[in-house]
Order: C-alpha cells, then sequence, then structure tokens
C-alpha cells in the first residue's frame, strides 16, 4: 500500500501535525511536522499504534483507553475533540508534554478507511492565554489594593504568591513600594497628628495669652480712668483757666477757671467751633480773643527767649468782659507722640492784672525815685557846690571841708537812689540796653582815669594790663559796661587798705572778651562767696568798716554782665584779696536777643 | 561882644537860681521860667541863643516844648540842652529825635559842668557824637568824687 497515499510532498508542507492510521490504530503515515512536534522519525513511528506511541493528557490527567484517539473514532466511530474548557497535551519523547490542538475523525481515502489525526502545538497560545488569565487575576487582585492606594490607603498588604512568575518582581516591587509608602505616611500621618497637636497647643497658649491681655487692658483702662477722673478734677479745679481745642478751634474741654475769667456759661462753649468773627459777639468776645491772641486790640507776644519755651507761644492780652482784665496766654500744640502730627491745642489762661499793677506801680516807683528823690538832692547838690566853688565869696578850710563832708554824704545819697533805680529797671526789664560798636579799652581806660583821685586818696595802686593790643571794637553796651568797670573798681579800691594794689587785666578767650579786676585788700569770707552777687548782700567783714555800700552793685553788675551773654566770676580769700573775672561774647550774635522778664 | 541869652526852665526854685547865679557870674544874660507855658512866651519874648529845659514840669512839660521848638522852622535853630532828672531810655531817645543837644542828669552833673555843656554848644562844638557817651548819659557815677577836684 502506497504508504503515502499519495499526500506524500503535499503533507510535508503542511505546518500542523498530521497522522494516518488504519482501523488497527496503527499508524501509516505522519508527516514530517508531526514527527518534529513528537520528536520521534518516522521509522519510529509508522507501524506503531496510535493510542499506544505517546501518552495523551487531558488537563492533568492521562486520557484512560476508551478515551483515546483510535479508540473513539474507530471504536466509538465519534470525532475526536479537545471538550470545551479543557487543554489537551501531548508528551513527547523524553517526557515533555505540550499542549495542543487536536482532531481526529475517519476518512474513506481511495477506497480505504483511514483514521486521521491533525494536531497543532499550541504552546504560545496557550502560554498567552494563561498570561492574559494571569494577568487578569493578579490585576483583580490588585485593582481594589491600588484604588484603595490612590486614596491613601495602604494598610492592605500584598501577598506574594509562593510560585515565582513574570509578575512576582513586579509584586515584590509593588508590595515594596506600598510598604514604603505607607510608611512614609505613617510619618506623614504622625507628623501632622505631631503639627496639629503643636497647632492645637499654640492656639491654646493664644487663647490663654488673649484672655490675660483682655484682663489687662481692662485693669489698665481701669487705672486710666482713674487718673482721667484725677486729671479731671485737677484740671477742673486748677485756678488758671485752661481750654483744650481740636485742630480746627472746635472747644474740646474748658475748665472752670477759664469760664469764669472769660464770663461764659457753664459748658456753653464745648463743642464749638470758635472763629475770629466771634470777636463781635459780647458772649464770645473774650473767649475769641483769648484764641486769637493776635486780634486783641492791645497785644504783647513774648519771645521763646523771654519764656523759655520751645513749643508753645506766649501773649499777654487784654479783656474787657465780663471785668476789664489782662491775661497771660499760653498756647501749646497737643503733638500725636506716634504721627508726630497736630491733634489740637491747649491754651492756659492766667489773670496777671494784679501782677501788671504791681509792675505798673513799679515803674511809677521809678520815677518817682528817678525824679522825686533825684531833684531835691540835685537841689541840695547844686546849692553846696555853688558854694564850695567860692561862687558865694571865699570860704577859710574848715568851712570848706565840713561843707564837701556834707556833700559826699549826699553824693552818697544819689548813688544809693540811682542803684535802686538800676535795680528797680532791671527786674522790670527796662533797663534799656543799647548796643553799639564801641572801643572797649576806651571805656575801661576812662573809667580808670575818672578814678584817679579815689586811688590816690586811699593809696591803692591801680594798674591796667593789657593782654592784647590789638582790641578791635565790638558790638556791647558802653554806658552798662561802664557800670560794671567802675563798681568792681570801686569796690576794689573801697575794700583794699592803703598801699594796696588792684590790677585790671584786659584779655581774649576764644570768642569771648576777659576781664579781671583783682586786688589783696579784705577779701570775703568764703561761705558768704555764693551770696556775693544777691540783691542788697554785703559780707560780714565789711558791714563795719568804715566805708559805705548799697549792696546792690554786683546785683547789676552780674545782670549787666549776663544781659550780655556773659559770665562773672569770683575768687577770693580772706585778708588776701579779691578778684572778679567777666566775659563778654565779642560776636553780636552770642548777644541774647532779648531782655528776659523777672516775674515776681 | 553881646552876652549870649540864656533861658533856664526848672521848676525847682533851688536849682533854677543855683543855673541863674553861676550863668550871672560867668557874663551871660539870663532869664529863668518855672513850667513849659511860660517858657514858650518867653522864648518868643526873649529870643534865647540857647535853652537849658527841665522835662518834668507842671502845667507843660519839657517834652512837649521840645516838639513845639522842632516843629517851628526858626524856633528849631535855637539849641537846647535837656536837664532832667528823670532820664529813661526812651526819654533821651525822644529827646534826640527832637534835636536837642545834650541830655544831662542833673544829680550827676554839676552846675559847672553844666556851664561847660553850654560854652560847648554855643561854640558851635559837635556834640552829636557825645550824646552817646557816658560822660553825657551815666546816670551814675559810682565813686564819689572829689569836688575840689574841678
Amino acid at each position: 500500500m502506497d504508504n503515502t497515499l499519495g499526500f506524500g510532498p503535499l503533507l510535508s508542507f503542511i505546518a500542523e501535525g498530521l497522522v494516518l492510521f488504519d482501523e488497527k490504530g496503527t499508524i501509516t503515515l505522519i508527516n514530517p511536522h508531526a514527527s518534529l512536534l513528537l520528536d520521534r522519525t518516522s521509522d519510529e513511528i509508522i507501524g506503531k499504534g496510535l493510542d499506544e506511541i505517546f501518552d495523551i493528557y487531558l488537563d492533568d490527567n492521562l486520557l484512560s483507553n476508551e478515551k483515546r484517539v483510535a479508540h473513539t473514532v474507530f471504536g466509538a466511530g465519534k470525532h475526536f475533540v479537545v471538550p470545551h474548557g479543557h487543554t489537551l497535551y501531548f508528551q513527547a519523547k523524553g517526557g515533555i508534554r505540550f499542549p495542543v490542538f487536536a482532531s481526529a475523525k475517519v476518512l474513506t481515502i481511495h477506497g480505504e478507511t483511514r483514521g486521521i489525526l491533525v494536531f497543532r502545538d499550541i504552546s504560545t497560545e496557550k502560554a498567552l492565554e494563561n498570561y492574559k488569565k494571569n494577568t487578569a487575576e493578579i490585576l483583580s487582585r490588585l485593582t481594589p489594593l491600588l484604588q484603595k492606594a490612590a486614596t491613601g490607603d495602604f494598610s492592605e498588604k500584598i501577598s506574594i504568591p509562593e510560585k515565582e512568575d513574570e509578575f512576582t518582581e513586579l509584586m515584590v516591587g509593588l508590595a515594596l513600594m506600598m510598604e514604603d509608602l505607607r510608611e512614609l505616611k505613617e510619618t506623614r500621618d504622625k507628623a501632622e497628628a505631631e503639627k496639629i497637636a503643636a497647632i492645637e497647643d499654640k492656639r491654646k497658649l493664644t487663647e490663654q495669652y488673649s484672655k490675660e491681655l483682655e484682663k489687662k487692658v481692662e485693669e489698665k483702662t481701669r487705672e486710666l480712668n482713674l487718673s482721667k477722673v484725677h486729671i479731671e478734677t485737677v484740671i477742673e479745679n486748677l485756678t488758671s483757666g485752661l481750654i483744650e481745642y481740636g485742630s480746627n478751634f472746635t472747644v474740646v474741654r474748658i475748665n472752670r477757671a477759664a469760664e469764669e475769667l472769660l464770663g461764659l456759661e457753664h459748658r456753653s462753649v464745648t463743642g464749638k467751633q470758635i472763629k475770629p468773627e466771634d470777636t463781635t459777639d459780647p458772649k464770645l468776645e473774650s473767649l475769641a480773643r483769648v484764641s486769637y491772641p493776635g486780634l486783641a486790640p492791645e497785644v504783647r507776644k513774648l519771645s521763646k527767649e523771654v519764656t523759655g519755651m520751645n513749643n508753645a507761644e506766649v501773649h499777654e492780652i487784654t479783656i474787657n468782659r465780663p471785668l476789664e482784665k489782662e491775661l497771660q496766654v499760653i498756647t501749646a500744640p497737643i503733638i500725636s507722640p506716634e504721627t508726630g502730627e497736630m491733634q489740637g491745642f491747649i491754651k492756659v489762661i492766667r489773670d496777671i492784672t494784679r501782677e501788671r499793677m504791681i509792675a505798673k506801680s513799679k515803674s511809677e516807683f521809678i520815677s518817682i525815685a528817678a525824679h522825686q528823690l533825684r531833684t531835691p538832692l540835685s537841689a541840695v547838690k547844686w546849692a553846696m557846690k555853688l558854694v564850695i566853688d567860692g561862687d558865694m565869696g571865699p570860704l577859710n578850710i574848715e568851712q570848706l571841708q565840713f561843707l564837701n563832708r556834707g556833700y559826699e554824704t549826699n553824693q552818697k545819697m544819689i548813688a544809693l537812689v540811682n542803684d535802686l533805680l538800676n535795680v528797680a529797671r532791671i527786674e522790670d526789664g527796662r533797663f534799656g540796653y543799647v548796643f553799639e560798636k564801641a572801643n572797649v579799652l576806651d571805656v575801661i581806660e576812662s573809667i580808670i582815669n575818672s578814678s584817679k583821685l579815689a586811688s590816690k586818696e586811699r593809696n591803692v595802686e591801680v594798674e591796667l594790663v593789657k593782654h592784647t593790643e590789638t582790641l578791635e571794637p565790638f558790638v556791647f553796651d558802653a554806658e552798662k559796661l561802664s557800670l560794671v568797670i567802675q563798681n568792681l573798681l570801686d569796690n576794689a579800691l573801697k575794700y583794699t587798705n592803703s598801699g594796696g594794689k588792684v590790677v585790671m587785666e584786659v584779655g581774649t578767650e576764644g570768642d569771648y572778651l576777659k576781664v579781671k579786676v583783682s586786688d589783696n585788700g579784705v577779701g570775703v569770707p568764703k561761705k558768704q562767696l555764693d551770696r556775693l552777687f544777691s540783691k542788697f548782700f554785703r559780707a560780714e567783714n565789711v558791714i563795719h568798716m568804715e566805708t559805705t555800700g548799697s549792696g546792690l552793685g554786683l546785683f547789676i553788675v552780674k545782670n549787666i554782665v549776663n544781659r550780655h551773654g556773659g559770665e562773672i566770676k569770683v575768687a577770693s580769700e580772706e585778708g588776701k584779696g579779691t578778684s572778679f573775672t567777666f566775659t563778654l561774647p565779642l560776636k553780636e550774635a552770642l548777644i541774647p536777643k532779648e531782655e528776659r522778664l523777672t516775674y515776681y | 561882644m553881646d552876652k549870649k541869652k540864656i533861658l533856664v526852665v526848672e521848676d525847682d526854685n533851688v536849682l533854677r537860681d543855683v543855673l541863674l547865679e553861676k550863668l550871672s557870674r560867668n557874663g551871660y544874660d539870663y532869664r529863668g521860667a518855672e513850667n513849659g507855658v511860660v517858657a514858650m512866651e518867653k522864648v518868643v519874648q526873649y529870643h534865647p541863643d540857647l535853652i537849658l529845659l527841665d522835662i518834668l514840669m507842671p502845667e507843660k512839660g519839657g517834652m512837649e516844648v521840645l516838639e513845639e521848638l522842632h516843629n517851628d522852622a526858626e524856633l528849631s535853630k535855637i539849641p537846647v540842652i535837656v536837664i532832667s532828672n528823670s532820664g529813661q531810655p526812651v526819654e533821651i531817645e525822644r529827646a534826640r529825635e527832637l534835636g536837642a543837644k545834650a541830655f544831662l542828669i542833673k544829680a550827676v552833673f554839676e552846675p559847672s559842668e553844666v556851664l561847660e555843656k553850654i560854652e560847648k554848644v554855643l561854640s558851635g562844638a559837635d556834640l552829636s557824637g557825645e550824646f552817646d557817651t557816658l560822660k553825657i548819659f551815666s546816670p551814675l557815677p559810682h565813686l564819689e568824687s572829689n569836688p575840689e577836684g574841678n
């Protein structure tokens, strides 16, 4: 029998395994692909029983004899097919089992009945299928896990199957990753918890702090209120008037004294804006004048040098209502300590009517003293002088001596009146300074010259020492300075014993003229030195001396020097002598601008 | 040479008489006036060469007299020496403005010094520079000067 049945060459090209067998199950033909798959040569197979030559497994089970191919096809007369859902495995020589797709049936070819088995190695398909299945399974297992992980839940652990496959590595990686993520999450959660706890602590602390602060603010407010009440009481009961204004002249507060001084009804102006035209309203006239001191008919603005106040302005004005009064108005701005802006201002009002009256009577005293006292003294002086000069006929020595003593006493009276007059003028701020450029050495020399007789009489030498020969003329009040020099020289001569010496030194030191008058006279007791320049002071060691003095000379001297912007100092040792040193500024700019009023 | 005519305007009798006595002894012609009203009459009648003028006087003060003289073209030519015991700086300044030649504080000056000043003014010496000097204004020489020294 043609064992190829004429298919031989054709079958060898088919990429499927093909086996022909007869009714006894004996293999009659096998193509090369089948021989390759089964790992047997055709010689090894042909003539052998199909159901014996290799084992067939359905899934994991070896097929029983009656289920085998030849039995099924010829014995049962059925088609041999792989049941659905199962996999058929052939076992090649060497025991290698491989999945196959197989089918077998009976064929009649050229009148001869033959069984035909066609099979194909489906290892690849099967592997792919397994892979798909496995992947799907793993994915189905991983999906909920990953889904949880995506929401931040890493609590589920990935179990790694004992059997290693291509997913193992991925699973291990995933597991590790999940582990890491879980740890990370735990760390983060912990940190978060700590942070939250910290924030909570802080919140509690803040709450506590703000409560304490609130308490403190309450306490302070209470304290402030108390001190405010205290201040209010003080302000209300001040004898000086006090008005507080907002920045636009609106009256914020006015105390009782101010209301009384200005003739206002109780609290009638609080909150009212005061305008310049209110001066025409009889009820507000005085308040408007105080508010705008420049509008008052008689106004005197005191300079900052006089008042010694930098921020405040001081005016002296006259009001007519409710009573004619002279008022001193001090205006001071209220500056915000935070912004430095002016928030308003206050005015302190003082009734100076009485002070002014006293000052006025003082200036009246000045003219009385000047005229009424000096005129009779002048008459005595002139009448005596006329006789002494011999105009009324010659006198004998005794007559002349007595007249001279009377004349001297009269001169002392004149000097005393002059001193009193000067002190009164100094204290009234009306000494009438005239600052002009002059030569100071001329003034000093002329006074020394006019004192020559007195020094000769007392047998006291006067020496002028010029430490500088070139002294440019500078600005000072020559008349007042001559008073200074004369007083100092007079004192030195008076309190230096016969045979003594007075030295007048003139020099410069920086921007100042420096004059030193020193004597070797009786000196001043140390404990009385600091009172030397006060009014009516006479040192106890000279009170009993023959010489007389008003005790006003050095007071006048000090005032004149200070008015020039200079200083006077004294050094003395009792029994040894005294030296006065005073300075005068050589530059006009160093002279204080205005005479400072002295209040009492 | 004619005697120079001096008008002494002074309300204090002693002071006026001392000055008149002094003027008489020094060869001057003189008249006295006890207040400003009399003074203005005598100025017109007597035509003095120089006026010694007190400031504080009854009826009419010296400052008013000075103003009237100053405002009259003819009378303003008569030199005036103010003799006063007041000597407030404002008064001195006002007197200077009104053309006074000098301002003497009576308590400070002696009659002989007043005479010296009169001579100076009459000789036409320019005293304007002296108006500020110590000798004219000093209200108070402190040291007692020896009367024999003059």
